[in-house]
């Protein structure tokens, strides 16, 4: 197991109900795998510095990730399928 | 033909060290912090600055360099800045 950190920008026009649902399935999908998520910081909704899939704005959100290294490659190509989620970025812990 | 020019040598400035801002610890650079890194480590345009205008040490230029890119691709700074 792993130590990660998870960033993900997020849609910011989603219901509140929607962008639950949202974080719901993407912690789901790392407790699938045997893996830990907490929550660590909120940003909330934020200006971009450029424009992304439309969007000029995005919620920001980061994560502390517990996995394996195996695991984490399969996880990466669901998050790649999420079309609510603009970007997402996942930095080992010890890097940051 | 153009006529050669002759070749002015261009005598070399005494450098000044300057200490490095995160005083040698890679540790304290963070991708997070982008507003930071912007507003001292890049350019208005928003291209890096080299380490010898900044001082800072080689191994946290290279910390500094990818978290800046790091930071480019969250949108959380500009790749390119058009003034």
């Amino acid at each position: 197991m792993n130590k990660y950190e998870l960033a993900l920008l997020i849609k910011p026009l989603l219901p509140e109900d929607i962008k639950n649902r949202v974080m719901k399935d993407i912690t789901a999908e790392v407790e699938k795998f045997d893996g830990k998520m907490e929550l660590k910081l909120d940003w909330g909704k934020r200006h971009l510095a450029y424009e992304v899939k439309g969007q000029n704005e995005g919620v920001y959100m980061f994560y502390t990730l517990e996995m394996t290294p195996a695991n984490l490659l399969t996880l990466s190509n669901i998050l790649k399928l999420n079309k609510d989620l603009l970007r997402f970025l996942v930095v080992s812990d010890d890097n940051l | 033909m153009k006529p050669n020019k002759k070749k002015t040598q261009r005598k070399s400035r005494p450098q000044i060290k300057l200490p490095c801002p995160f005083g040698g610890n890679a540790a304290l650079i963070d991708y997070k912090d982008a507003n930071n890194l912007r507003k001292k480590f890049t350019t208005t345009r928003g291209r890096i600055l080299p380490a010898t205008k900044t001082g800072v040490s080689a191994n946290c230029q290279r910390k500094l360099a990818l978290s800046i890119k790091r930071a480019r691709f969250m949108a959380l700074i500009p790749y390119v800045h058009y003034t």
